[in-house]
């Protein structure tokens, strides 16, 4: 649309993203007021909402970070990512892929990771309801169709594969704690798995291999073929167990939604 | 005044805020009608629309948007549109209201209640918006005035004259917020209690009361505090004016316990309670 409304709307979006000064043009002095000054009250209020809701949806960076650095961090991300959501909800969503592809903090995995962690959770909060299976439903199944089990995760659970000790630092500032010092994950990548348990959202670190399981799992792998994976890391008699184990327990956690016979 | 529709009067009504929902489920607070913002139950599940649900299931609710942008030249966001008409689907609001205002161009959303040039161009296309937006949602809508702090050299009426013009076009409900009124008035100058004598009356469903921040040379919409006592007053003419108009306070920063705007609500009650007369069916709700 052409118009002289859509130009002037323009001119004040410029002037509140890009900091353009052409609006004041269009704008005038109030009986008490200068316009600088009344255009600015626009102005602080853009950057001002914007980096505090980053502030809400990753406290724990936030904490971690420091006010300052924080407030600096989100103004940069402001500037590359202005909201196009319906929902401010949504606008820092692209903060972790920022941090992990932008300097200084690029240099500081852990920050990323971090904010891959509460990013996960936010999106566990309000992801779609599902309807949890119990551990009962298993005993309804006949045996002779478990090596064609497949399981469909609810939909608030997601994966993360962390390289440093991000869930560490994570874990101590929710507790009040001085975090450690960032560092290399133990023994190699620590996978997390963040879901919703009724209306709480939930994160544990799971051991490799039930994180290889999972993975497969929701990728439309069925039970039978799981075993046979899990022998290829394990005692193969013992691997049919673990897995019953593995998948006894996502039942209990109320993670699976879906068994089907494939 | 009975409004247009015969929407009904809801009485005293807060926002409902996650701070409060463990007090309100908990009952016997005496609030009689509960605002959301819209966007915030915009979701696919979870907590907050579990906590609505149970709260609609004992209180009438009334959907208040942030991110229309009737004024935008920009298209109208149909997906938006869409999914608000879904969440009016199911928690059933007794109406459902946004502001006079845009929020972005291009594709971006500013997150704030821009203001509006008061031309013959923006009433046109504001009100062909809020035509389309009615027939699409199927329901008239309420349009709040929003607070501002510039004015534009191009504008060609007052704000009042706009709202009102608007209103009669478009064939909508007004949201009128005393506090928005007051500040704009200041603002810019103008008489606040000339501004509510140009409204429709019949055509007022709802008050909003809110707190602002006085600059000394402005005044910023805040909603982090107390409602004012020249607001107060103001109301006072509103209910004059507009009758037994549904009224809530919105408070959305530095938000206190629930029993504090319980108390503050209260003030509200007794000021509509005085003009109406303790009798009426309507101050008594």
């Amino acid at each position: 649309m052409s118009s002289a409304l859509s130009a002037l709307q323009a001119r004040f979006q410029d002037g509140l993203v890009a900091g353009r000064d052409d609006v004041l043009a269009d704008i005038v002095d109030s009986p008490r007021e200068g316009r600088e000054t009344l255009f600015g009250v626009y102005r602080h209020a853009y950057a001002a909402r914007l980096v505090e809701s980053l502030s809400h949806d990753y406290e724990r960076l936030g904490a971690y970070l420091g006010g300052e650095r924080f407030e600096k961090l989100g103004h940069a991300y402001l500037a590359e990512h202005p909201s196009v959501f319906r929902s401010i909800r949504w606008f820092g969503d692209e903060l972790p892929a920022f941090l992990q592809s932008h300097a200084p903090w690029s240099a500081s995995p852990e920050l990323f990771e971090l904010a891959a962690i509460e990013r996960a959770l936010n999106d566990a909060f309000d992801a779609p309801d599902g309807s949890p299976l119990g551990l009962a439903t298993l005993s309804e199944v006949d045996p002779a169709d478990f090596s064609r089990l497949t399981f469909t995760f609810d939909p608030s659970a997601r994966r993360l594969d962390l390289m440093t000790n991000a869930r560490l630092v994570w874990l101590a500032i929710g507790e009040d704690r001085e975090p450690p010092e960032a560092a290399a994950a133990e023994d190699g990548p620590e996978r997390l798995l963040v879901w919703r348990a009724g209306y709480t959202s939930k994160l544990r670190a799971m051991p490799a291999d039930e994180a290889m399981l999972y993975d497969e799992a929701a990728n439309g792998l069925a039970f039978g073929p799981l075993c046979e994976m899990l022998a290829t890391v394990m005692e193969p008699e013992a691997a049919p167990g673990r897995a019953a184990t593995i998948v006894a327990g996502w039942l209990e956690a109320g993670l699976v939604v879906a068994i089907d016979v494939v | 005044m009975a409004n247009i529709e015969n929407l009904p009067f809801l009485g005293f009504g807060l926002g409902l805020r996650p701070q409060h929902y463990s007090d309100i489920l908990a009952g016997g607070h005496g609030v009689d009608w509960f605002e959301i913002i819209s966007e915030n139950y915009m979701v696919a599940g979870g907590r907050a629309l579990h906590n609505l649900d149970r709260v609609r299931a004992d209180h009438p609710i009334v959907m208040h948007g942030v991110s229309m942008s009737i004024a935008s030249t920009d298209p109208l966001d149909m997906d938006y549109l869409g999914v608000l008409k879904a969440l009016a689907a199911r928690i059933e609001p007794a109406w459902i209201s946004d502001h006079l205002c845009w929020t972005g161009v291009h594709g971006i959303n500013l997150h704030d209640l821009l203001p509006v040039p008061f031309t013959r161009e923006a009433l046109d296309h504001v009100v062909e918006r809020i035509s389309r937006v009615q027939d699409f949602l199927g329901r008239r809508i309420a349009i709040e005035n929003a607070s501002s702090y510039v004015s534009f050299s191009g504008s060609e009426m007052e704000e009042w004259e706009f709202v009102a013009e608007m209103t009669r076009r478009a064939d909508c409900l007004l949201l009128v917020d005393v506090n928005n009124v007051y500040v704009a008035g200041f603002n810019h100058g103008f008489d606040p209690a000339a501004y509510l004598a140009a409204m429709p009356a019949d055509r007022v469903v709802q008050m909003h009361l809110a707190g602002h921040e006085h600059r000394g040379t402005h005044i910023v919409d805040t909603h982090d505090d107390e409602v004012s006592g020249p607001v107060w007053d103001l109301y006072r003419e509103a209910v004059r004016r507009f009758g037994a108009v549904s009224t809530m306070i919105e408070r959305d920063d530095r938000i206190p316990p629930l029993s504090e705007l319980i108390a503050e609500l209260g003030i509200a009650r007794r000021i509509a309670g005085e003009v109406l007369g303790t009798g009426t069916r309507e101050a008594a709700a």
